[in-house]
């Protein structure tokens, strides 16, 4: 139906030998890449993925370690930091895994999971599910200025007057802190934490 | 564009800068003097491979530091805010797990899109295991699964944007290349699932969805000004700004133009009068400064609350230079314009943690038109050219419900719904002295319903059921089912078996395109073309950050929808007669580092044959191979993008081949060297690759040569 015309390029008379040579030419480029996959194999190991609610369980459990309360946030020096909960997610099963037999500083990790509406009572980091986001507002302004570490999954949290916010960014969870509400509310966020803190509230890092 | 234009035309060529490295060597002189500082004098080879092996053994050394395997709860701060948390969306119209999703899935994200330096679509789409993409220096051609049919618009395909179809009601087709719709610097990222899902996206969703999710006004933050310019007198210019307001008002809004002279000249044997016998040829077979392109596009995006207004506007008019069509070859007249623009209300609501609701509304439009000089003069000089114009305007409104709801917080199901009304499919061609050759106006509906079921059976195994029935007015009805057993029997193990059964409605083009001097004729009574698919997929995440996927295949398609001679005449219908079997194998190999070192290596194996007479198709390559390597050069602000992509040969339409290639992309990346700036430098086919696809029927060439080496220049700046 059409005239067979090999290109113009390829007439230029190269051998098949050459061609070859040619081609394994370029592709010695790849062996760098399989050099660096097999030597990376070597090299190091740890998790590649993870669910996002485990994420940001592990996040929870870390902000024990990093942020500091005032003493009278505690009744004692033994007694244990209280992480709520409220609303149903995943996060609730795996914080409970992640801090089977681990303290922070001394004090033991307690959870608290709080159905829809129920009152958070005696805690010191109040998780609030995204399912939950509706009734931050309310539910921040009734905390007030207690010593309470407010954190949330949702655009609109620190908005609504959170401290910490889990954001999904390129796939990540990133960091949102509002510096200002943490202060009123007495707690001390430290320089390890805010290092790792991708947006601080009105401006970007 | 015009100040750019005025200096790419004067004095100032960029082309005399690109010497024979697509780069001034004084530039390129300066980079490897840096690169050798970084080395800190450890290395002194000045070659190319061994910079690239030396910064690798950097690179290791650095991060060899590293802890050991250990328990995610030991994982520190700074390891817990670069842990991926892969999910996708599209697979199942909502976010999962990519490891419980119903289908072979991968990523790209706005990350990679950055450090490849990905200009297109179509870049992004050539860099995923087992995907490959053929241009006809007009538009480009995604295939995969060994199935590629130059000159089909992308038709098996669906494209979404953030969920919303963007196949057409003409050609069913979506432009993926320079002619690309969205700007790929205002994507997020991009889900490709393979397979069928027509279970729960109907048409189209034939052996794939590629769903481009945005990013949202929150993302940007701000005002971003891009220019970028690059090898034949290629220019682009993008604005845009985002942002979300304390009163919950999130807003988006770009606007890109694009603008490149192309190849000044172009080579064509099969039209050089000296060494062909074709009527057309002539010019020595050369055409001239007919290479051009232009673009426009316009984006923006409103949301507030559960509400989202999205529109956008998108131009492309590109100058052909191959003569398709039987058109004149050499006068550089031949060019096509194709628009697109939709304007969407969305809906969206979570009721509780159980339920979740969604509603659309969109208009959308696609005006095309072409314009092909004609030689009506007899076969001797001088000619008589004639402006022929084919074109089509489509326009369209769909409206979809879906609701998504949990049961016993375990199992989830999906139902929904979705109406099209196609208010207007028009094809038309006249030519500029005589008549008018065709003018066909239709309009039809279809409309679609759905329910998916995933079941949790047990912790480690899941179900995912799923059927679609959708009815057109153009040939009645059809139903859909897909079913997916996701299986781990080891936490970082999951094994998919998956079954699906998919189909493409014959579009407005292939049913009523009938011009009796074109020898073509129409054909209301096709069928829609049908496929079936099984597919076993192995997903294992190793130590040491890597991840292996493996997929094997065997699809079959039925009443596959092909232009062949009508019976005893000479007029070419499309008729439902092909049969095709594809079987394959394709592997993944991945490893992602904390501090954004990326190695990824993929290979697919792939046959797909004519059932019938058992010869492999045209345009299908046995051999597929990519690596993919992202290197952190300085902190977290200098990477380096590498690519390698090899095609194995393909056999074109005459029965020759085009030769097997490798092709290299390198792209420098930096950001925040200076506030707010991005930098970034590509070299695209630094091998300088001679290699070419094969053309479609409307060509006269056999295969069409591609670009050599070619380089971009881009800066970004954030205010």
């Amino acid at each position: 139906m059409y005239p067979i015309l090999t290109n113009h390029w390829l007439q230029t008379g190269e051998s098949n030998f050459s061609r070859a040579r040619n081609l394994l030419r370029k592709g010695l480029f790849i062996f760098p890449l399989i050099g660096l996959l097999a030597a990376a194999n070597q090299a190091f190991s740890a998790e590649a993925s993870l669910p996002e609610h485990q994420v940001k369980a592990l996040f929870l459990l870390n902000f024990t370690k990093y942020v500091e309360w005032p003493a009278e946030a505690f009744t004692d020096p033994g007694s244990p930091i209280v992480i709520a909960v409220l609303g149903e997610s995943k996060v609730t099963q795996e914080l409970q895994k992640a801090i089977a037999g681990r303290n922070a500083n001394g004090r033991p990790i307690v959870l608290k999971h709080l159905a829809s509406g129920e009152d958070p009572g005696v805690c010191h980091i109040l998780f609030i599910t995204a399912a939950e986001q509706q009734h931050a507002s309310a539910i921040l302004s009734k905390l007030g200025h207690t010593s309470v570490l407010t954190v949330g999954e949702s655009n609109d949290f620190l908005d609504s007057g959170g401290i910490i916010n889990l954001a999904r960014r390129d796939q990540k969870v990133a960091l949102e802190v509002d510096l200002n509400a943490a202060r009123n509310s007495g707690i001390t966020i430290s320089s390890k934490l805010l290092s790792v803190v991708a947006l601080v509230k009105g401006k970007a890092k | 564009m015009a100040i750019l234009k005025t200096i790419s035309r004067g004095r100032w060529r960029l082309k005399s800068l690109l010497h024979r490295w697509g780069l001034p060597p004084a530039l390129v002189r300066r980079w490897q003097a840096k690169c050798q500082r970084n080395l800190e004098g450890r290395c002194r080879n000045a070659s190319f491979i061994g910079t690239l092996v030396c910064l690798m053994g950097r690179a290791q050394a650095q991060e060899a530091n590293l802890p050991p395997f250990k328990d995610p709860a030991e994982l520190s701060l700074e390891e817990l805010v670069n842990v991926k948390v892969d999910s996708v969306f599209s697979a199942s119209k909502y976010e999962q797990k990519v490891t419980e999703a119903p289908s072979a899935v991968s990523i790209v994200t706005a990350d990679e899109i950055q450090k490849f330096g990905y200009r297109t679509l179509a870049d992004v789409l050539r860099g995923v295991r087992g995907f490959y993409v053929s241009n006809d220096r007009n538009y480009s051609y995604l295939g995969s699964r060994g199935f590629l049919r130059p000159g089909d618009y992308n038709t098996r395909y669906l494209f979404m944007i953030d969920g919303h179809r963007m196949n057409d009601n003409i050609y069913d087709a979506f432009w993926i290349g320079t002619d690309g719709v969205l700007d790929v610097d205002l994507i997020d990222r991009v889900e490709i699932i393979r397979g069928p899902s027509s279970s729960i996206y109907g048409n189209d969703a034939f052996l794939g969805v590629i769903n481009i999710i945005t990013k949202t006004g929150s993302q940007l933050n701000g005002v971003e000004a891009s220019v970028e310019a690059g090898t034949f007198d290629t220019y682009k210019t993008r604005f845009s700004f985002g942002k979300k307001f304390k009163n919950d008002l999130e807003w988006i809004v770009s606007g890109s133009f694009y603008d490149s002279a192309g190849q000044e000249k172009l080579y064509y044997p099969e039209f050089d009068q000296r060494i062909s016998s074709d009527p057309r040829a002539r010019n020595n077979g050369m055409a001239r400064n007919s290479d051009g392109e232009e673009s426009h596009q316009f984006y923006t995006s409103l949301t507030y609350h559960d509400f989202t207004l999205t529109g956008l506007y998108h131009s492309r008019t590109k100058d052909v230079p191959t003569a398709s069509f039987g058109s004149f070859f050499g006068n550089g007249r031949e060019q096509t314009t194709d628009d697109r623009a939709f304007v969407e209300l969305k809906y969206e609501h979570q009721f509780g943690e159980t339920t979740e609701v969604s509603g659309r509304l969109s208009y959308d439009a696609y005006p095309y038109l072409g314009r092909y000089p004609y030689d009506y003069g007899t076969n001797n000089r001088p000619a008589d050219v004639v402006n022929d114009y084919d074109g089509a305007f489509g326009d369209w409104l769909t409206t979809g419900l879906q609701l998504k709801q949990r049961i016993f917080d375990r199992h989830t199901l999906i139902v929904g719904t979705e109406y099209r009304e196609n208010l207007e499919q028009h094809l038309y061609n006249y030519d500029n002295q005589r008549t008018t050759l065709l003018d066909d106006h239709r309009q039809s509906r279809n409309f679609g319903a759905f329910a998916q079921v995933e079941a949790v059976l047990r912790t480690n195994l899941l179900v995912n059921a799923g059927l679609r029935y959708d009815y057109y007015s153009t040939f009645g009805s059809t139903l859909n089912p897909r079913v997916a057993l996701i299986y781990s029997p080891w936490d970082k193990t999951t094994f998919k078996l998956l079954y699906g059964q998919a189909f493409r409605a014959p579009n407005d083009y292939e049913l009523y395109y009938g011009v009796a001097s074109f020898n073509q004729g129409a054909n209301p009574e096709l069928k829609p073309e049908t496929i079936r698919t099984y597919e076993a997929v192995y997903e294992q995440y190793l130590p040491a950050h890597l991840r292996f996927s493996a997929s094997s295949y065997y699809y079959q398609i039925d009443n596959l929808i092909s232009q062949t001679p009508a019976p005893t005449t000479a007029i070419f219908v499309f008729q439902n007669v092909d049969k095709v079997e594809a079987e394959g194998l394709e592997f993944e190999l991945e490893g992602k580092y904390p501090g954004g070192l990326l190695a990824r290596l993929s290979y697919a194996l792939q046959r797909t044959v004519n059932a019938d007479t058992g010869d492999v198709l045209t345009s299908s390559p046995r051999h597929l191979i990519k690596g993919n390597l992202i290197l952190p050069l300085y902190k977290d602000k200098i990477f380096a993008g590498l690519e390698l992509q090899y095609q194995s040969s393909v056999e074109t339409l005459s029965g020759g081949r085009a030769k097997d290639f490798l092709i290299g992309n390198l792209t420098l990346f930096s950001k925040e060297i200076v506030k707010g700036l991005e930098v970034s430098a590509s070299l695209y086919n630094f091998l300088d690759t001679k290699y070419a696809f094969p053309g479609a029927g409307d060509h006269l060439q056999d295969t069409i040569r591609q670009d050599g080496r070619s380089f971009r220049i881009k800066l970004t700046y954030r205010f």
